[in-house]
């Protein structure tokens, strides 16, 4: 799965830590799922969105592999 | 992702204290300096009292009374290992339970492929001491392998913006 949750950030210029926190996660976690080494959850992925202000299809997608 | 079977992070701490306790007596056993006579003579209920340890008439449920030094020793090491294997994280989310439930299943397969190596290669008196160890050899390896893990992740932080 492919996304691009860092560009979302920047377009709200909040750190990993502030999106963290908005989605009641650790730090850690963002960064992995930014890195893709962490499959979030649906839920996670819902209220990621919900913050970005997008569909969870324009934040993740999948790729050929998946 | 909740899980209902955490405990809270604070019995961590209780966990460390009694692995400490633990530690302390078995150092003083290795030392000569045992505490049988502490725990000498305490009733218990048997459900089985069986070989050349056991001894006595019954053999099946009946009271009687035991020393139970090794009992309380390896139930502080027990309970210990429990707590601080299976207490809440600070930051546990669902990243940290992945993490901790690759880390059982990993710390699963390798605890037995050790005891399937011990089988074939320890024996006669010897391998009863691989059985103790084996009352706590799999919740070591879970605790170290959890660990290991969080610490790979925690190392990734530096690429923060």
């Amino acid at each position: 799965m492919k996304n691009n949750l860092r560009v979302e950030r920047a377009i709200l210029n909040i750190t990993q830590g502030d999106l963290a926190k908005k989605v009641g996660v650790s730090r850690q976690t963002i960064n992995a799922i930014e890195l893709g080494k962490y499959n979030l959850s649906t839920i996670l992925a819902l209220k990621i969105s919900k913050v970005c202000n997008k569909n969870v299809n324009d934040i993740f997608e999948l790729e050929e592999t998946d | 992702m909740k899980s209902p079977f955490l405990l809270p992070h604070q019995f961590r701490l209780v966990g460390i204290v009694l692995l400490v306790l633990f530690v302390v007596f078995f150092i003083l056993i290795q030392f000569e300096i045992n505490f049988r006579s502490i725990f000498d003579d305490i009733p218990v209920f048997a459900i089985w009292n069986n070989g050349i340890l056991g001894g006595g008439d019954k053999e099946f449920f009946y009271l009687t009374h035991e020393n139970l030094e090794f009992e309380i020793i390896s139930t502080l090491a027990i309970i210990g290992l429990l707590f601080v294997a299976f207490s809440k994280q600070k930051n546990e989310d669902e990243f940290v339970m992945k993490i901790r439930l690759d880390a059982l299943l990993w710390a699963t397969y390798f605890h037995y492929i050790i005891l399937l190596v011990s089988l074939f290669t320890v024996y006669g008196l010897g391998f009863m001491h691989v059985l103790i160890a084996n009352m706590f050899a799999l919740l070591v390896i879970f605790i170290l392998r959890f660990y290991y893990l969080l610490f790979l992740n925690l190392n990734t932080l530096h690429n923060e913006e």
